[in-house]
């Protein structure tokens, strides 16, 4: 479970710093909060936390004009907020997976920007600006982007399962 | 799953969290996070390649892709007639002048070293593009980053041991003391607007400037050689009652096509 824990992270980050960045330069999408989101939906409690703290991780290792430990601090703080919130929205029943990950994604966006924001208010000589972080139409092009691809991955990775293991299993016996 | 044990859990980790951070920036621990930058960089910079090429078939699917490298050919063309052009000129001007001659073969011998852009990224509010060069390497904050063809692009804001992460011209919190080719006594600076295009900012209302100039590095300019190319002039906004004017100013070459950069050591 942990290599687990650790693949996703990494991909993730792979995913968000370097293959979104190499596709467009106009929009983000955050792999990483929709692993965690997934797995506290599915109520892997502990998984989603590590996944959370290690992408922070990264996320601090890679972009260090940001000051250490940022990224860290609001990936643990979102871990925080979104398990009573997403565990709130599954008990009512009402509510589909994929309007909790839009909810999620849109609090994601808001407190990760703030988050620079403060970091670079407090701790930073370059201050930027809120307004540039922050916009409505940012966090709602970003909610849409992450249900999206929440959509794709889960209704897509058991077929995807399913045919990696048919292809394996073919080539197997094809070689014997 | 314990319950309890969960609830004791956040406390307990928030605690490692701030421990790390003390001991990140207390103790030589910085060193190991240095170290596993490279592989994530390394890993990272073949996904950025790949998302590149996707992008690519994407705008070739759309536009028709030999279009597209017509395009990208007279862009590139056009570049470097720009960048020659005004490093001609530039230093045409300045031959004529004996003394002021022996300071620009100075500063117009740069030292430069070739660097692969990794990745670019918006992500912390500022527009930046990490470098595959360091401390290592040489490369210290405050070196200038320019283009193959001479056109100064940014400058390094964060270094380690390996990479190296540059602030892009149009980058919000970017100021570069610039001059105008065409009158080079107009001292003047360019900030970034939006991370989308430049704004020359405390221009004299008196002075000479025209759409279509030719921006440049000025000497003001801590690091950086004077006379590398940044933009030409696109509009010029005059407003009666204020000391200065303002000019908007149309980078030279788009970041986001840029692969290999050089970067100045002074």
């Amino acid at each position: 479970m942990s290599i687990t824990i650790l693949l996703i992270s990494l991909f993730s980050i792979w995913i968000d710093i370097f293959l979104i960045p190499g596709l467009t330069d106009i929009y983000h999408i955050h792999t990483g909060i929709i692993a965690v989101i997934i797995l506290l939906i599915y109520r892997h409690e502990n998984a989603a936390l590590f996944t959370s703290i290690l992408y922070g991780l990264f996320l601090d290792t890679i972009i260090i004009n940001v000051a250490f430990g940022i990224f860290l601090l609001i990936h643990f703080l979102m871990w925080l907020i979104l398990r009573p919130f997403i565990y709130n929205l599954i008990s009512s029943k009402r509510q589909s997976v994929l309007f909790i990950a839009f909810i999620s994604s849109m609090a994601y966006i808001l407190i990760f920007n703030f988050g620079i924001w403060a970091g670079n208010y407090f701790f930073a000589d370059a201050e930027i600006s809120f307004k540039l972080l922050i916009s409505f139409k940012k966090i709602i092009i970003s909610g849409v982007l992450n249900i999206i691809l929440l959509f794709f991955i889960l209704h897509f990775s058991k077929i995807l399962i399913d045919f990696i293991k048919k292809w394996v299993f073919v080539k197997s016996t094809s070689r014997i | 799953m314990d319950l309890s044990k969960l609830k004791q859990k956040p406390y307990n980790i928030l605690i490692v969290i701030i421990v790390i951070i003390i001991l990140y920036n207390a103790t030589p621990i910085k060193k190991i996070f240095n170290t596993t930058q490279k592989p994530l960089f390394s890993i990272g910079s073949i996904f950025y390649n790949a998302g590149n090429r996707i992008n690519n078939l994407w705008v070739g699917f759309t536009q028709g892709q030999a279009l597209q490298k017509k395009v990208q050919e007279q862009e590139q063309i056009i570049a470097n007639l720009v960048a020659k052009n005004a490093k001609n000129t530039f230093e045409d001007k300045k031959i004529q002048d004996a003394e002021i001659l022996a300071q620009t073969n100075q500063t117009l011998n740069i030292n430069t070293i070739q660097a692969k852009v990794i990745s670019y990224s918006k992500l912390s509010g500022e527009q930046v593009i990490y470098i595959n060069k360091g401390l290592s390497d040489g490369v210290n904050e405050n070196f200038p980053v320019i283009t193959n063809t001479g056109i100064l692009i940014g400058k390094i804001i964060k270094t380690s041991s390996n990479n190296s992460i540059a602030r892009i011209l149009t980058s919000p919190n970017s100021v570069i003391a610039v001059t105008i080719l065409e009158n080079e006594s107009i001292h003047s600076i360019i900030k970034g607007k939006l991370g989308l295009s430049l704004v020359m900012e405390l221009i004299p209302q008196d002075a000479d400037i025209k759409v279509g100039d030719s921006v440049i590095a000025s000497i003001l300019e801590e690091n950086t050689p004077q006379g590398l190319l940044i933009g030409t002039v696109a509009s010029i906004k005059y407003i009666e009652a204020e000391l200065f004017k303002t000019a908007q100013i149309e980078p030279a070459i788009s970041v986001s096509n840029v692969s290999t950069v050089g970067i100045i050591i002074p």
